[in-house]
């Protein structure tokens, strides 16, 4: 292997701040990452001898990271998605505010399963057939799962009707059914609160829809896209009796496929690819996202 | 001179493009997504030699969403295209047309007087068999999808700004002065569920029949009006006490029914629909 190619690797896996040192890689090889994500991450000034040090790899300028240890975590090879595929899955996964396309919008997900909590104004009926939807949504989903749990303390994600205990302030005076969504500074969902009217939704079939509506988009603070075909929940039109389609269920499994680096914005999300693309392409090189675990 | 004229021809050709892009409909298409799996291999040097498989993401549009448009017969009844654009639009460009998607199935709250549900209900049974538009009514909450009940309090869809600010034949000759009327709907406008309340005092008031009978019919089109001057209509003010929609009416809800959108239709769009029939009228 040439060296270039063993910078190519080691920098542009350091880009995304997941590959670092293996037990098998030599002890004299220097570690770099880009010097926006330097900037980012150590937030401190540069020395004369960084800027010395300082790498051109595929247009970006590399640093050399003294003393790098990585955290404890998990390399996880690039999932490869053609261009059309991540076109459309940009327009859900990164909800833009007020509409607004920016290349700073994130996007969300759950780090930890769903444990969630019924209040016991849900109708039974209501709830089974709601927890076989969202197991069965999430049933290919490799890293995401669903429980039901007995005690409010112990989930973080709760279903409520408007007309008894009101779980999350920030809400309780919308006059229309939402959720509320709290994630941290990666952009991990920790906990949500999902709020119907029950006077707008009066009988438990429509309810359930509702339900499974909002249950959809909060995997990952998703938005609906018009343009899609009407058969496809993701269009937000629901024709299909709110079932989900093959490529539904394919945007929800690729959002928390561990094949690129999570909680993004869209800027990177971008460049992720577009690296990874180029590297498969011209250098027949896979790279891989290492994710750290908390 | 010469100069002149291709400037001028230039200019014309500039909005002859721009016109006929105003009236282009392909974004109305949907686009579908199906997944092919496994459509290649690429092979990989780096970490492993090893073989990557490839998806491939197919994309087509739905042409036939359009197709209803050359058979479209309100586009060439001018009389009756003005109206019905006046009363769904009221001149604002964003309005939109909603539509029922689903059977309405009404569902009487048992604190209305038996006289007063008696009543609507043989109106709404009066609408007769419109295409796209089943309505029927169910004693049975569980099954219904459209309630009409007493509020708790007073109701309005007016401010009580607008109530002090608005002469007052107006605020007693509009239909939502007391009653209102709330919707759901998914993202093409196309509406599944709604709720209709009336305030409680209105209950023996007696214009109260009449209007609870504009709003309902206005809830199936959703206008942004609620005024027609054709007195074969129940929304004109020289009607009352009508059992019946009116012939008007009735034509409009065939009209608005005709077709159920795929997309989101707001004046602009309906504007271009029109275009495109004409196009189709003239090929």
């Amino acid at each position: 292997m040439t060296k270039s190619l063993l910078i190519a690797i080691i920098s542009l896996t350091l880009v995304q701040l997941v590959q670092a040192q293996t037990p098998h890689q030599p002890k004299n090889v220097q570690y770099r990452m880009s010097l926006k994500q330097f900037k980012a991450k150590y937030k401190m000034p540069l020395t004369a001898k960084d800027t010395l040090n300082f790498v051109y790899v595929n247009n970006d300028t590399m640093v050399i990271v003294k003393d790098y240890v990585r955290k404890p975590g998990t390399s996880i090879p690039y999932q490869y998605k053609d261009s059309t595929f991540l076109d459309v899955y940009k327009t859900i996964a990164f909800n833009h505010y007020k509409d607004s396309v920016s290349k700073k919008t994130t996007m969300k997900y759950w780090k930890d399963d769903i444990a969630i909590f019924f209040s016991n104004a849900v109708d039974k009926k209501v709830k089974k057939e709601f927890m076989a939807f969202a197991e069965k949504t999430l049933q290919h989903v490799d890293s995401l799962s669903i429980k039901e749990v007995k005690h409010v303390e112990d989930s973080n994600y709760v279903v409520y009707y408007n007309d008894g205990f009101e779980y999350e302030s920030r809400i309780s005076n919308y006059k229309k059914s939402d959720y509320y969504m709290h994630w941290n500074n990666k952009n991990q969902i920790y906990r949500l609160s999902l709020r119907l009217i029950k006077e707008d939704f009066f009988t438990p079939n429509l309810r359930l829809r509702e339900l499974k509506k909002y249950f959809i988009k909060s995997l990952g603070h998703f938005e609906f896209n018009r343009n899609i075909d009407n058969k496809h929940f993701f269009s937000g039109s629901h024709d299909n009796d709110y079932q989900l389609s093959d490529f539904d269920t394919e945007i929800i499994k690729y959002h928390y496929s561990y094949g690129i680096c999570k909680g993004t914005n869209l800027e990177t999300f971008e460049d992720n690819h577009k690296k990874a693309k180029e590297l498969l392409k011209n250098k027949q090189i896979l790279l891989s996202f290492y994710h750290e675990f908390e | 001179m010469i100069y002149k004229k291709i400037v001028f021809l230039v200019t014309l050709l500039a909005f002859a493009t721009s016109f006929s892009q105003s009236t282009d409909l392909k974004p109305l298409l949907k686009t579908d997504y199906t997944i092919k799996k496994n459509v290649d291999t690429l092979h990989v040097k780096y970490p492993l030699h090893a073989n990557v498989t490839r998806d491939k993401t197919i994309k087509s549009k739905d042409t036939t969403a359009l197709s209803f448009v050359k058979d479209f017969d309100l586009f060439k009844n001018n009389y009756f295209l003005r109206h019905y654009k006046s009363l769904i639009f009221k001149q604002d460009s964003s309005a939109i047309i909603y539509q029922w998607k689903e059977p309405i199935v009404v569902y009487f709250d048992h604190n209305i007087p038996q006289e007063i549900t008696k009543n609507i209900s043989q109106f709404i049974l009066s609408i007769p068999e419109i295409d796209n538009l089943n309505i029927t009514i169910s004693k049975d909450i569980n099954k219904a999808n459209y309630y009409i009940k007493i509020a708790n309090q007073e109701v309005s869809a007016l401010t009580n700004k607008q109530k002090a600010e608005a002469p007052k034949d107006l605020i007693d000759t509009y239909p939502f002065s007391k009653i209102i009327y709330d919707w759901n709907g998914d993202y093409n406008y196309k509406m599944y569920s709604g709720v209709l309340q009336i305030s409680p005092s209105y209950i023996n008031d007696p214009q109260f029949l009449d209007d609870l009978k504009k709003v309902f019919f206005i809830s199936l089109i959703q206008s942004k009006g609620y005024r027609v001057y054709d007195n074969t209509s129940i929304l004109s003010s020289s009607n009352s006490n009508f059992s019946t929609l009116g012939a008007m009416d009735i034509v409009l809800l065939k009209y608005h029914y005709k077709n159920l959108y795929k997309f989101k239709v707001d004046y602009t769009v309906f504007s271009a629909l029109e275009n495109y029939y004409k196009q189709l009228a003239n090929d």
